[in-house]
């Protein structure tokens, strides 16, 4: 059975027209559900949980990407088959997943083409494209408990990507979604000016772990920051979870 | 002339599944892999691949080192395995023991240790640290 989770902007005014119109399409095709929308009353957790036991196989998040990212872990935890459907213009993971625009969405939710993807964890919290660490006071990132990785500098930028950079102006650069490895990405912060471009080109440092545990010295604190909607101090611990979630996903997908 | 030049077009990608250690990171303790690697960075500790190395000018290893093929432009204090080439560039400063297959020193080369070569493949038991050297 098909769970659609409306979230509340899906009663935005802008909104209203796409949603019916999704509605009549999901019945033609076939695939209407129970559906519950988000309201000051309702918490999310708990609708899903519902969902799930009155037999909701497939969870279905309507909505922008804020929704696409909140309703991640509760499909893992109840190991649902995720699907979206973007009710905003330019959605980054309508991108990503290869939607189409408007009624077209359910049209790929229909054909249900599946993909099996990893997830990587921060303490107990799901993550799906990358954790971004804010200040770098000295972290060090201990990896399969085998060596420590340490950034020489604070300026470098640190980030742990299952996916990748999902907010990141190239999406082409997406990693593997089911290698079960996490990739420690550190960048340099390069100076100059116009010469810049000139420079010898360098590369950025990539490390592949599956469990990482990230620690700072006493005294001091690192936060990592989860696809943007999450922040997690230091000390924490860092995880894959292979093959976490099934997505639904369309033909055009930047993912595989 | 005065194209938009971001902060990400200055860095080349790595290539799919490569390791790459910076000029600006420090790597302590076992470090393996599977995969290529490419260290620029600071390195103590073991290193080990079954596939190739490239040890770049700025990078300062103090580690025992295993690699399929291995080419050193930078600093390492520590024995080195190798079971295909070992190449060692001008700027190369090598202070340890060497066993290789078939090894290749420019003018300018440090080496400071013995070294062993066989002129056939050294087979290296991918469980274990230790090496077995093939007859040649």
């Amino acid at each position: 059975m098909y769970f659609y989770f409306y979230d509340k902007i899906t009663q935005d005014k802008r909104c209203t027209a796409l949603v019916s119109s999704f509605e009549t399409k999901l019945v033609d095709l076939g695939i209407a559900g129970r559906t519950e929308k988000l309201s000051l009353f309702k918490n999310a957790a708990e609708l899903v949980e519902q969902g799930v036991k009155t037999g909701a196989k497939t969870l279905v998040a309507v909505g922008d990407d804020a929704t696409f990212l909140n309703l991640i872990p509760l499909a893992a935890k109840h190991h649902l088959t995720f699907g979206f459907l973007p009710v905003v213009p330019n959605s980054r993971f309508a991108k990503i997943l290869g939607l189409p625009a408007g009624t077209e969405a359910c049209v790929s939710l229909s054909r249900r083409i599946t993909v099996t993807c990893d997830l990587g964890k921060i303490n107990d919290t799901y993550f799906f494209g990358s954790l971004t660490v804010i200040n770098n006071n000295n972290l060090s990132l201990r990896c399969d408990q085998m060596y420590s990785v340490k950034s020489n500098t604070p300026e470098n930028l640190i980030q742990i990507m299952n996916l990748g950079d999902v907010f990141g102006k190239n999406l082409k650069k997406l990693n593997n979604i089911s290698d079960g490895k996490l990739e420690v990405v550190i960048t340099e912060k390069t100076k100059g000016g116009y010469l810049k471009k000139f420079k010898e080109k360098k590369k950025n440092s990539v490390i592949f772990a599956k469990s990482i545990e990230a620690v700072s010295p006493k005294d001091q604190t690192s936060t990592l920051v989860a696809d943007g909607i999450c922040t997690v101090n230091t000390p924490c611990t860092i995880s894959v979870v292979p093959q976490a979630l099934h997505l639904i996903v369309g033909k055009d997908r930047l993912i595989n | 002339m005065f194209s938009k030049n971001t902060e990400e077009q200055n860095f080349k990608p790595a290539a799919p599944g490569e390791t790459v250690i910076g000029q600006t990171v420090r790597v302590e303790g076992t470090f393996e892999s599977e995969d290529d690697m490419q260290l620029d960075g600071v390195i103590k500790g073991n290193v080990k691949t079954t596939k190739d190395i490239t040890v770049g000018k700025e990078a300062k290893i103090e580690a025992e080192m295993q690699a399929a093929n291995m080419s050193v432009s930078g600093e390492i204090k520590g024995n080195i395995t190798v079971s295909g080439t070992l190449k060692l560039f001008p700027s190369a400063k090598i202070y340890g023991d060497i066993t290789t297959g078939v090894l290749s020193v420019e003018s300018g080369a440090l080496l400071q240790g013995q070294c062993k070569t066989e002129g056939t493949e050294v087979k290296i038991d991918s469980e274990k640290t230790e090496t077995s050297v093939s007859e040649a």
